[in-house]
């Protein structure tokens, strides 16, 4: 029963596998800068639950009590994504562009430098809090597949 | 064991042999919808997905970039 059970899951996970694989480089490029896209938003959004930003015009301040960014951090953090959104909507261009075997599109450096950015910022801010460790948690997750987006061109943007 | 009793309880695990089977064979579909090999995306559904992903990034950067505005000391009394 039990090598019964095994045997399936095995053949279950080679099929989801090969599936997977099967998928076109540009679908997977696709998948892996979504995956960036949505780890930016997630930090965007918990950024603004933690700073609780003032309504615009003077939304470059925070109103959350206790603070726990300053609002020069969150001006700094604010800055690195926007030049996070600037290249991700650029990697979004080029990859609607790009077909295998082309070169990585150029905004993947501008990209890793900004979510780095955010993560050495977030870095900075006092340690304790269960809302910092959160936000280095994201930006720590930020980073990776931010990462992850980059090797997905570099392991398989020159094959077809 | 009455066989009044018998019959309901062979009903009732028929019942539930259906149930279990109906509920597998519906399992079984979505991992097959899953991994089939027509799951692969157009180049124009890649597009439109990216489309729809600029998007929301632009709208994005236009909130973000107020808050990355440095405060005016004369406007904050700094």
């Amino acid at each position: 029963m039990r090598q019964a059970f095994t045997r399936t899951a095995a053949i279950v996970a080679l099929t989801v596998a090969v599936a997977c694989a099967s998928l076109s480089v540009k679908q997977q490029a696709l998948a892996a800068h979504q995956t960036a896209h949505s780890a930016i938003v997630a930090i965007d959004d918990f950024e603004r639950t933690v700073c609780k930003p003032n309504p615009p015009p003077a939304d470059n301040t925070c109103s959350a009590v206790p603070r726990v960014l300053t609002d020069d951090q969150h001006q700094r953090v604010s800055a690195a994504i926007v030049r996070a959104y600037e290249a991700d909507i650029r990697v979004g261009r080029a990859i609607i562009l790009w077909q295998p075997g082309q070169p990585a599109p150029a905004a993947l450096p501008a990209l890793q430098a900004a979510v780095q950015e955010v993560e050495t910022i977030v870095h900075e801010l006092a340690p304790g809090s269960a809302r910092v460790d959160e936000l280095f948690a994201r930006a720590q997750a930020l980073v990776e597949r931010v990462r992850t987006l980059i090797l997905r061109f570099a392991g398989g943007g020159a094959r077809p | 064991m009455t066989p009044t009793t018998s019959i309901e309880t062979y009903i009732n695990l028929g019942l539930a042999i259906t149930s279990a089977g109906g509920q597998l064979i519906g399992k079984l579909k979505g991992v097959l919808d899953l991994i089939r090999p027509d799951h692969g995306l157009t180049d124009e559904q890649i597009n439109e997905l990216e489309q729809q992903t600029i998007a929301e990034a632009q709208k994005r950067l236009a909130e973000r970039q107020s808050m990355a505005r440095p405060t005016d000391p004369a406007a904050s009394g700094q």
